[in-house]
């Protein structure tokens, strides 16, 4: 068979792993940094008898994910870190069922974090769980873990995990390609053996999950996943998971240390392969672990080393518990790279002299500070996130209780900062912003009247506002809920939201937020905020006044989305004799306060001015301009040259 | 020392928002708004929605709570001391010869006669007036006789009238005679006077002051009419002691609400407001006591004269001397409202600059 060798990023080698392992089902909820698997599973699906789908969010993923093994196929769930956790309550009682075809979870962690409200480390999960699971060091390793982890999880009738990082999932790197298996099974659900965790039943189901571990853990004792690269015998052992093995290589031969240091490699995380592992300590005076985020193999390493510590002698250990391996924020906490390791060894080995290597920090600083422009952090030109948010700033400065807005997960985050009018306060998880809002307005009778308002997009509403949404009505709170609709999962890369419109791309119909709360009972308004802006401000307004739970639906389409498939056919121009630039009545409120990047200033003229190609004719500016000084033209017309 | 105090601070929005904007100073007149996006209304809210860098703005400027500038240093009312009643060159008791039998008026019909006959000669182009809508004011701009009329009756609401004013003089030719309450009187004269602006000289031409003792907010309004289940206001009236209760006319119907419920939705600003009788205005207008039916009038400035002088010529108004006893009563009224601006400004627990300036005054007052 000739092996085809193909670049790919870590994430598509993840979606090739799926398909290579036989997976008839992969299904996720997008987050960075692993929204890409089930997109390029999408983009390929009709090819393969296969079926992709994004859920609402994990748990339900998950859920439906365990029908297909429960059937007999295998399926794959991909989700963040903060995903295990929607899912952790289904992933911890399907773990104790004697599963048909393979069930693999795929969570990509966000060290640093880039683009995360935590910085959890998912691994604990493997443990809580008391499943198998694997970390890859390349994407070649990604796809191989993957197809491996789905048949070992059908094979051995146990759920599986994969752990990926934002730098792995978006690496790219050769990555030689297998086959891709036909199904063979027929999905069939055995009426024999019902999956009901009993309570009188969940100790049986419990003792067979550890007896299935420990055959796993003497499996991954001879795993190709774990490799040892150094001198034998080394008396200075790193001891490394991930791409930490990487950087480990790198930092180990960037100072000249491949005589003294060997480097192990740990893939299998859970169950740790504690003989593999023990035969490299037996000889180790010192140990150095090198892991993103936690401890994770390094509390597991000293477990070990405390139950063999007589035949081993004494080993000093290194790493983010002794504080060695740290970023500049200390130990545990940001992303690890071979900077962090050199720097570790140079203290440990008490090397001064490292002229010879220039931090790769500082490199890719140099490369891309050239290639990159500074900007703010800001809304897309046209987002309709923009008016929504200047519509709460102005309605809650009108209302002057001192209201604010809870956030939620979502390009709405931005809103915390100046592009939002500093208007988020809080912001945890997916939907935690409307459960905080309620229990805001039951302070009022401890004489709380700071008005809370909790945003959510259309995605984050489905994914986790409902209960909170019941939630308050059921406890009559006093709260006001805004759903930021763009119809669109825009933040992580523009999947599709039960929200989204049948003629943007999909066949099915969307589902209406306003007939589910007005089905609950809740008084709903829809508004399109950059249509309506003055409307919007004073029905946010309105809603502050009244009591019980209202929501207003903030619906206009993501400009950058509608833009891919609608061509933009107005764009905004400034008069200049009417713009009156810093002056007073003005001040360069377009561009100051609107923060719109298709917006600038021309310091010369003192006027502001649009950048016809970047601007999508969203008009708030328009609406917003103190002096009637832009307006809107058709694309292509230059009969209004002022 | 006022060149020291410009230095150290911002005569801006930022300054704005320090010394009045969300504070208990503020009367919501309107002054501030419609000249820029910065600053926002919604009924008689008023707010800074986003910061600016303008050192020397307008909307500090036309605050009739901000430090007087040397331009308008030597106004009356809540900018200085002029007397109990400010300066006037006349006063009269006055009517409407022609009042109907159902208007609205709310006592001699004077405002709506004056504003309409300054149309009628040509002293203006249009006149900013409060109109009602569901009992809530809100301003406009007539432009016909007939639109003043329907503006006509005391709102015990307050509206944000300067804010039209603001938006109405950027009009090409633009030419306003303005209604407002004291406050909004003094911030008209303020912006009168404001250097510098060419394009609007001359485009406030007479200001009706309206006298005033509170207005409430509009969300204290809006919390009254609940209790008598009613919106569709007709008129309303504060009969004189000893009877303590506001009435409301609606759809025929009399209702009362205790004066005592009604004082607890006036504006914080107004309780530390010094001007009763609107002392920057041309012309000033109230009630007379014990005269239903009739206005008191004092004349103030030429411009004020001259088209009092018009109206009554066209026998469209009728005069009668306003006695000695009646005008005492008025400067005492006047006065007492000052002293007790002075002493809930001295009892409040910000310090703000407004309130350490009319506490300065409190000594001229009692030299009176």
């Amino acid at each position: 068979m000739d092996i085809e060798r193909t670049l790919l990023m870590g994430n598509e080698a993840i979606a090739r792993g799926a398909l290579e392992g036989g997976a008839s089902y992969c299904t996720g909820y997008p987050g960075n940094p692993s929204s890409e698997i089930i997109g390029n599973l999408l983009l390929h699906k009709n090819k393969y008898e296969l079926e992709v789908e994004w859920s609402v969010n994990e748990i339900v993923a998950l859920e439906a994910a365990a029908a297909f093994s429960f059937a007999g196929l295998s399926a794959l769930v991909a989700m963040k870190q903060n995903g295990i956790n929607v899912c952790s309550d289904f992933l911890t009682t399907v773990c104790l069922n004697e599963l048909k075809g393979g069930l693999l979870v795929v969570v990509c962690d966000d060290p640093g974090p880039l683009t995360s409200t935590n910085e959890e480390d998912s691994r604990h999960f493997a443990k809580i769980a008391q499943i198998p699971l694997l970390e890859p060091s390349t994407p070649q390793e990604a796809k191989d873990m993957t197809s491996w982890l789905l048949r070992l999880s059908q094979d051995m009738g146990v759920v599986c995990m994969l752990r990926s990082v934002s730098r792995l999932s978006h690496c790219r790197g050769g990555v030689k390609l297998g086959p891709i298996p036909q199904q063979v099974e027929e999905p069939f659900f055995d009426l024999q053996k019902p999956l009901v965790g009993l309570p009188q039943l969940v100790a049986l189901n419990h003792q067979a999950l550890l007896n299935k571990m420990r055959k796993i853990q003497n499996v991954f004792e001879h795993s190709a996943f774990n490799s040892y690269h150094g001198p034998s015998k080394a008396r200075f052992l790193i001891i490394a998971g991930g791409l930490g093995a990487l950087y480990a290589q790198e930092a180990v031969e960037t100072l000249g240390l491949e005589a003294v240091v060997g480097v192990l490699k740990i893939g299998t995380l859970w169950p740790l392969p504690a003989a593999f592992i023990t035969r490299h300590l037996y000889w180790a005076e010192s140990v150095l672990f090198v892991e993103e985020v936690d401890p994770f193999i390094e509390d597991q390493v000293k477990v070990l080393y405390a139950e063999h510590t007589e035949e081993m002698g004494k080993i000093i250990f290194y790493g983010k518990n002794t504080g060695e391996v740290s970023g500049p924020n200390g130990p545990g906490v940001g992303e690890i790279n071979a900077d962090i390791v050199l720097e570790a060894l140079r203290s440990i080995f008490n090397i001064e002299d490292a002229s010879s290597y220039s931090s790769y920090s500082e490199l890719s600083g140099k490369l891309t500070s050239s290639m990159l422009v500074p900007r703010e952090l800001s809304f897309c030109r046209g987002c309709p996130h923009r008016a929504s948010f200047f519509a709460l700033n102005a309605a809650l400065k009108l209302d002057g209780r001192d209201g604010f807005v809870i956030g939620d997960i979502g390009c709405y985050g931005l809103a915390a900062g100046e592009t939002g009018f500093n208007q988020i306060k809080a912001l945890h998880c997916m939907g935690s912003g409307m459960g905080n809002a309620s229990g805001f307005s039951k302070l009022s009778s401890f004489g709380f009247n700071q008005p809370a308002v909790a945003v959510a997009g259309d995605s984050t509403f489905y994914h986790a506002c409902l209960p909170a949404l019941v939630n308050a009505c059921f406890n009559n709170a006093d709260v006001l809920f805004v759903i930021l609709d763009n119809s669109i999962t825009a933040m992580t890369g523009f999947q599709e939201s039960p929200a989204t419109p049948s003629d943007f791309s999909k066949e099915n119909a969307p589902v209406i937020i306003e007939n589910i709360t007005r089905g609950m009972g809740v008084k709903t308004t829809v508004l399109d905020p950059l249509e309506n802006i003055q409307e919007a401000i004073e029905l946010i307004f309105n809603q502050l006044q009244e009591g019980g739970v209202k929501l207003v639906v903030f619906r206009r389409a993501c400009a950058t989305y509608e833009e891919k498939s609608l061509p933009v056919t107005s764009f905004a121009r400034v008069e200049e004799t009417k713009c009156v630039g810093e002056s007073c009545g003005c001040d360069r409120f377009c561009i100051r306060v609107l923060g719109c990047p298709a917006v600038e200033y021309d310091y010369n003229k003192q006027k502001a001015y649009i950048i016809e190609d970047s601007c999508n004719g969203c008009g708030l500016c328009v609406k917003l301009c103190p002096k009637e000084a832009i307006s809107l033209l058709e694309k292509g017309d230059m009969s209004c040259d002022y | 020392m006022a060149n020291a105090l410009h230095k150290q601070q911002q005569f801006g929005l930022r300054g704005l928002s320090l010394e009045v904007l969300g504070t208990d100073a503020c009367t919501a007149c309107g002054s501030c708004v419609s000249i820029c996006s910065s600053i926002l209304a919604l009924g008689d809210r008023i707010a800074s929605v986003a910061e600016c860098g303008v050192d020397t703005g307008r909307c500090y400027h036309f605050c009739p709570r901000t430090v007087p500038f040397p331009e308008s240093a030597g106004l009356a009312g809540d900018l200085g001391y002029k007397g109990a009643v400010g300066s006037y060159l006349d006063y009269y008791i006055v009517r409407n010869v022609n009042l109907s039998a159902d208007n609205k008026y709310q006592y001699g019909g004077v405002v709506s006669t004056l504003m309409s006959r300054a149309l009628e000669v040509g002293i203006i182009k249009g006149a900013v007036v409060t109109r009602s809508s569901n009992g809530f004011p809100y301003p406009v701009t007539a432009s016909t006789r007939e639109e003043i009329l329907k503006a006509a009756g005391s709102k015990f609401a307050l509206s944000p009238t300067n804010m039209e004013v603001n938006r109405a003089v950027n009009n090409p030719g633009a030419n306003l005679g303005v209604v407002g309450l004291p406050c909004q009187c003094t911030s008209l004269k303020k912006m009168q006077l404001y250097p510098g602006k060419a394009e609007k000289e001359g485009a406030i031409s007479i200001v009706l002051g309206l006298f005033c003792t509170w207005s409430l907010t509009q969300l204290g309004w809006y919390r009254l009419l609940k209790t008598i289940g009613k919106t569709d206001v007709d008129r309303v009236d504060l009969p004189p002691p000893p009877a303590e209760v506001m009435e409301i006319f609606s759809q025929g119907a009399r209702h009362e609400i205790p004066l005592e419920e009604v004082k607890e939705q006036i504006r914080p600003g107004c309780h530390v407001c010094l001007d009763m009788t609107a002392e920057n205005a041309d012309i000033s207008i109230g009630m007379v006591e014990g005269l239903p039916g009739h206005n008191t009038v004092i004349i103030r400035t030429e411009q004020g004269k001259f088209l009092f002088q018009s109206a009554v010529d066209a026998g469209q108004l009728e005069i009668s001397t306003l006695d000695d006893t009646r005008w005492q009563h008025l400067a005492e009224a006047s006065i007492s409202k000052k002293n007790r601006a002075i002493n809930n400004a001295q009892n409040r627990e910000e310090a703000l600059p407004y309130y350490k300036r009319i506490i300065k005054l409190k000594e001229r007052i009692e030299k009176q």
